[in-house]
């Protein structure tokens, strides 16, 4: 009996050295020594023909076998599977080597600083006003106080349709005609966007984006306007700036004002401001001596240049990939 | 506009004290944007000499022997030009001084020592061409630099005057306002002749129209071989204007001085006396030599015959200053603006006089600016004054309410009334116990909020405090922003966002055609791109091109934002979302490298499109010409075109000189965005996943037969998936599908699964 312990154990060790120990293996050999058709269960068939005292003898010496066997092939099978995993911890990778790489893309700068600052404002409580680029006279200047001939129309290079009276935005201010015209005020609302100029050098394009504010309400005053443009270009740049206000000339607000800040080590234009012009809430139905309105502009690409360190204008609508991949 | 003028000329109206950058720093806090530019520097060595004597040289026959008394010395210095021996005063550069390009050295010219060089104008920067040395005809003290000469500043103001302030458009009237800003002490309008002796006459003009608000007409015999002075000649070329005729030169110069344009007239080509009427049947030749056929709303000034000149914006040819001029009509007028403004936006022809007039000139310069003009025209013209004419429309002075609280509350401001009151005097308005009169040259100022900014300049805008914003607390609703996260999936994808400017040109338009008819603009920045885009692959493949061009081989690049078109005379502006993949999908370590396809394009569009909350849309064959022909799809969804895919034609592709290239785009405006359905709960049964094969001729689409299993109601069927495409010959795929059934409420029974698989087979084999 001990020597088919030792076959199965030295079988076990067989296939192990020969790297062909698996489960499977391990199955044949189980059915070799336990199944059926093995010695160990003919061995049982014969317990019969012995007498109750033999039978005894014999039936514990078989059965002290079965338990050695099923306790080798058990451990067979542990093995094999050791081994499965074994083989597989054997696998390495080159951890650092790059492999299957993902390309992230990117957004483009503008559309970054358009976010933040949309963000900014909606936290004020801001609601954002959309209009369309191809405007008309009365919504780009008329009804913006530009009157018709007026020399202040020339402060725009505009750029017209052919065979139409129609235009091209010059700032986004034609948004707030929309809105006055349509919604009741007290008012406040943003108007981001692209507005065209016929200008192009290093400083000029002739598209940019322009974000726009208005206010409208009993009792807003200059002094209130003065924080909120100062409060939303810190917010955006990300710190407290030493600024200046100077007057300014804009056929829809007056008082007119410019906001100068020290970036670097010079004053930089940031952006224009005003009460709105009563003639322009006049022209909306507004009554003038309840409400009073302010406006702020400021170019988008202009202080998303500033943040990001950008000299060259024309550099944003070059869409070179190099450039935008860092955003 | 702006304007250039030299510090010391608006000192000699408003004595203010301070550096050039604090005048400029002044200014610019006043409401006048101002810079320090460098003008010409003149060497203060360079002075002032007067010609002693002069000889001939022994050696050479074109050279001269001159000596040049400089005041502290007498120089001998060798000059050339032959008008040196007429000469009486000169400016000289002797040894050691700089002139524009050289430092003087000692020389000897042909054996004779040389210790300077009396120079030309243009030797010492003042104009671009001179023939020979300039002979000084003004009164002059021997041995003055040439700088205190001229009040010559080597830092000029550069004063940006905004359209509103026409009134600011002259030394004098920025002189104005800096005295009132700084409450200085502001010196009056410069003398002028006394032309009350001279009026009486009737014959040099008759006023017929009523936008006529000022008209004087002085006559006057000139000596007309003289030159403007020195200082007056570098003034003009300080601000930028030409130096002509002497007679324009003066006017020009009183323009600058105290804004009043002026025109000078021939008189002997004139048939008195001038008609000022509006509109005219004759056309005539304007000083640029062009021909103008008058508007019916111009203002002209008319002789007996014909227009002698566009009133307010140009002169007549005909009547114009000649050399040969001795007498002369000048006019000094006040037009309407508006109306002067009203011609110019038609004729657009511009002048430094028209700039003015549509800004407005005030009512009450015209007579101080001719009697001016005339004391300079004495004194340098040697001119003598025949007869003159005044023309004044009675007008009223307007008057605003004035009210301190107002301006207060508007400001946000604590300023006092008497300080407001003397601000507004200041700038020359009369203060009256509720209202003020505006002052005739504030074209500006017509309504309160006007007096508000002047007070507000005056006070100073950066001694307003501010003043935090207050307001109710409004929740903003929670919307989702569809496109923002689309753009995110974009960039997960590697696609990097562009933005490109709308204007394209007649082949982008040809290569990607768009419905609708395409807009061109009247005045494009660049001429070969006139249109504004019709789709955003016009652009966004100009982009990809630039990319190439740059040895960026492999790239992805998306855009988003409108394209233009005109349908049926409407003007359309639609939003779309486009991207482009140029050459390899992906490369590097563990990828394969290969050219982007049809199907990346497709599932980026799919992808993208989820979104909006769009999960199945219908792929139908496209046929845009710019595309493959079989490997681009158009895109439905609920029977709306919300896209297309597919890959680039090559001949499209030879065009833009690009590699392989796939693109997408979607038209935004027509997606119906889906809301959020109600949440379902995942079913506690088992799934049974089975395959269904079908073998069908080449020309079927898939997309085709999944739609149908889609719709044809099949039971339990909970999801369906495009395992495999194996094409069996030339004319027979094989189309393998999984198909997962699962109910809900309980397990599915054999039966039941291959009844719903017998379903499956019915519907493909149709």
């Amino acid at each position: 009996m001990d020597a088919s312990l030792k076959a199965c154990q030295l079988a076990i060790e067989d296939l192990e050295s020969q790297g062909k120990l698996n489960r499977h293996e391990v199955d044949q050999i189980k059915s070799f020594y336990l199944g059926k058709k093995s010695d160990l269960m003919q061995a049982y068939q014969t317990l019969g023909k012995l007498s109750p005292e033999e039978k005894k003898v014999k039936g514990a010496s078989l059965n002290q076998l079965r338990q050695s066997l099923n306790a080798l092939i058990q451990a067979g099978y542990e093995r094999a599977d050791l081994l499965v995993v074994e083989e597989q911890l054997a696998k390495g990778e080159d951890i650092s080597a790059i492999g299957r790489q993902q390309s992230i893309g990117s957004l483009h700068p503008l559309t970054v600083a358009y976010n933040e600052m949309v963000s900014i404002l909606q936290g004020m409580g801001f609601e954002i006003a959309k209009g369309p680029h191809i405007e008309d006279d009365y919504h780009n200047f008329t009804a913006l106080n530009f009157p018709e001939d007026h020399p202040a129309r020339t402060m725009h290079d505009t750029f017209y349709l052919k065979d139409s009276d129609l235009l091209l935005r010059t700032h986004t201010s034609t948004v707030q005609v929309h809105v006055l015209n349509s919604q009741k005020p007290p008012l406040r609302i943003a108007t981001p966007g692209r507005v065209y100029r016929c200008d192009h050098d290093p400083t000029h394009s002739p598209m940019f984006n322009q974000l726009e504010c208005l206010v409208v309400e009993p009792g807003c005053n200059f002094a209130q306007l003065k924080w909120l443009l100062l409060k939303f270009c810190e917010a955006y740049l990300g710190k407290p700036l030493d600024f200046r206000f100077r007057p300014s000339f804009f056929p829809f607000t007056e008082p007119s004002a410019e906001l100068d800040i020290v970036w670097g080590d010079r004053w930089l234009e940031l952006g224009g401001c005003g009460m709105v012009h009563p003639n322009v809430l006049k022209m909306a139905s507004i009554d003038t001596e309840e409400f009073q309105g302010f406006a702020f502009g400021v170019g988008i690409d202009r202080l998303a240049m500033m943040k990001y360190g950008i000299n060259d204008l024309r550099v944003l609508y070059e869409n070179h990939v190099e450039f935008l991949e860092q955003f | 506009m702006a304007l250039r003028i030299s510090p010391r000329w608006l000192q000699e109206y408003c004595q203010i004290e301070g550096s050039i950058e604090q005048l400029a720093d002044y200014l610019s806090a006043s409401g006048f944007e101002t810079e320090v530019v460098e003008d010409l520097a003149i060497d203060p060595k360079i002075v002032i000499g007067e010609v002693i004597s002069v000889g001939k040289h022994p050696e050479a026959d074109k050279l001269n022997i001159c000596k040049v008394n400089i005041g502290t010395e007498t120089l001998q210095i060798v000059c050339g030009c032959k008008t040196v021996v007429n000469a009486k005063y000169v400016i000289v550069a002797p040894v050691g001084s700089v002139i524009p390009g050289m430092t003087l050295k000692p020389v000897k010219l042909r054996g004779v020592d040389s210790q300077g060089m009396i120079c030309s104008l243009k030797e010492i920067g003042l104009v671009e061409a001179s023939d020979g040395i300039y002979h000084i005809a003004e009164q002059v003290t021997v041995g003055m630099s040439l700088v205190e000469f001229l009040k010559h500043d080597s830092q000029i103001l550069e004063i940006d005057i905004t359209p509103n302030r026409g009134d600011c458009l002259s030394v004098y009237g920025i002189a104005r306002d800096l005295s009132a800003s700084q409450s200085e002490k502001l010196q009056p309008y410069p003398e002028g002749i006394d032309l009350a002796v001279l009026a009486g006459t009737k014959d040099l003009f008759e006023v017929k129209s009523d936008h006529v608000i000022g008209y004087d007409a002085l006559s006057a015999e000139i000596d007309i071989n003289r030159q403007v002075p020195l200082y007056m000649l570098n003034r003009l070329r300080q601000a930028g204007m030409g130096v002509n005729h002497v007679v324009v030169d003066i006017l020009n110069y009183v323009m600058l001085e105290i804004g009043q344009p002026m025109h000078g007239f021939d008189q002997e080509r004139l048939n008195l006396p001038l008609i000022l009427k509006e509109g005219s049947n004759q056309s005539f030749t304007l000083l640029d030599e062009s021909e103008y056929k008058p508007a019916k709303w111009d203002l002209l000034v008319c002789d007996q015959n014909a227009p002698q000149a566009l009133a307010g914006i140009m002169g007549g040819l005909d009547s114009r200053m000649q050399e040969s001029t001795h007498k002369l009509q000048l006019e000094s007028a006040v037009f309407s603006p508006k109306r002067i403004a009203k011609s110019l936006r038609n004729c657009s022809i511009n002048s430094d006089a028209s700039y003015r007039y549509e800004r407005g000139v005030s009512s009450d310069l015209n007579t101080v600016a001719l009697a001016y003009s005339a004391v300079l025209l004495e004194k340098f013209c040697n001119a003598k004054f025949t007869s003159y004419q005044s023309y004044t429309k009675t007008q009223e002075l307007s008057r605003i309410p004035y009210r301190s609280e107002f301006i207060n509350k508007y400001l946000g401001s604590s300023i006092l009334d008497a300080d407001m009151r003397s601000m507004l005097q200041r700038l020359g308005f009369d203060v009256k116990d509720a209202e003020v009169i505006v002052p005739a040259h504030r074209y500006d100022v017509s309504q309160q909020v006007d007096l508000v900014e002047e007070v507000a300049r005056l006070h100073g805008y950066n001694n307003i405090a501010l003043e935090p914003m207050q307001g109710a607390l409004v929740p903003r609703l929670v919307a989702n922003d569809s496109m923002y996260v689309a753009k995110q999936r974009l960039v997960s994808a590697g696609y990097h966002e562009a933005v490109q400017f709308s204007f394209v040109s007649d082949d982008l338009l040809k290569l990607f055609e768009a419905e609708g008819e395409p807009i061109a603009l009247s005045n494009p920045i660049h001429a070969e791109f006139p249109y504004m885009r019709t789709h955003l692959w016009q652009s966004l493949l100009l982009a990809a091109q630039y990319n190439y061009k740059r040895q960026i081989t492999r790239f992805k690049l998306f855009e988003q934002g409108d394209s233009f078109s005109r349908n049926d005379g409407k003007v359309l502006e639609r939003s779309q979302l486009a991207a482009v993949c140029v050459g390899q999908v992906n490369t590097g370590y563990l990828h394969d490298d290969r050219d982007v396809d049809f199907y990346d394009m497709q599932s980026t569009a799919l992808s993208v499109l989820s979104c909006w909350g769009i999960k199945q849309v219908v792929l139908k064959q496209c046929n845009n010409a710019a595309l493959h022909p079989k490997q681009s799809a158009e895109l439905y969804d609920n029977d709306k075109l919300i896209g297309v895919v597919g890959m680039l034609h090559p001949s499209t592709l030879a065009a833009l000189d690009l590699p392989t290239a796939g693109v997408m785009v979607l038209n935004i405006d027509a997606i119906d965005v889906r809301s959020m359905n109600d949440a379902t709960m995942p079913s506690r049964y088992p799934s049974v996943a089975r395959d269904i094969t079908v073998e069908v001729r080449s020309d079927v689409l898939a997309g085709n037969l999944q739609n149908a299993l889609e719709r044809a109601d099949i039971p339990y069927l909970k999801s369906i998936q495009l395992k495999d495409v194996y094409r069996r010959s030339e004319g027979a795929v094989s189309l393998t599908w999984s198909l997962v059934f699962q109910s809900t409420e309980k397990t599915l029974s054999d039966k039941k699964i291959e009844h719903a698989m017998a379903l499956a087979n019915a519907c493909l084999s149709v």
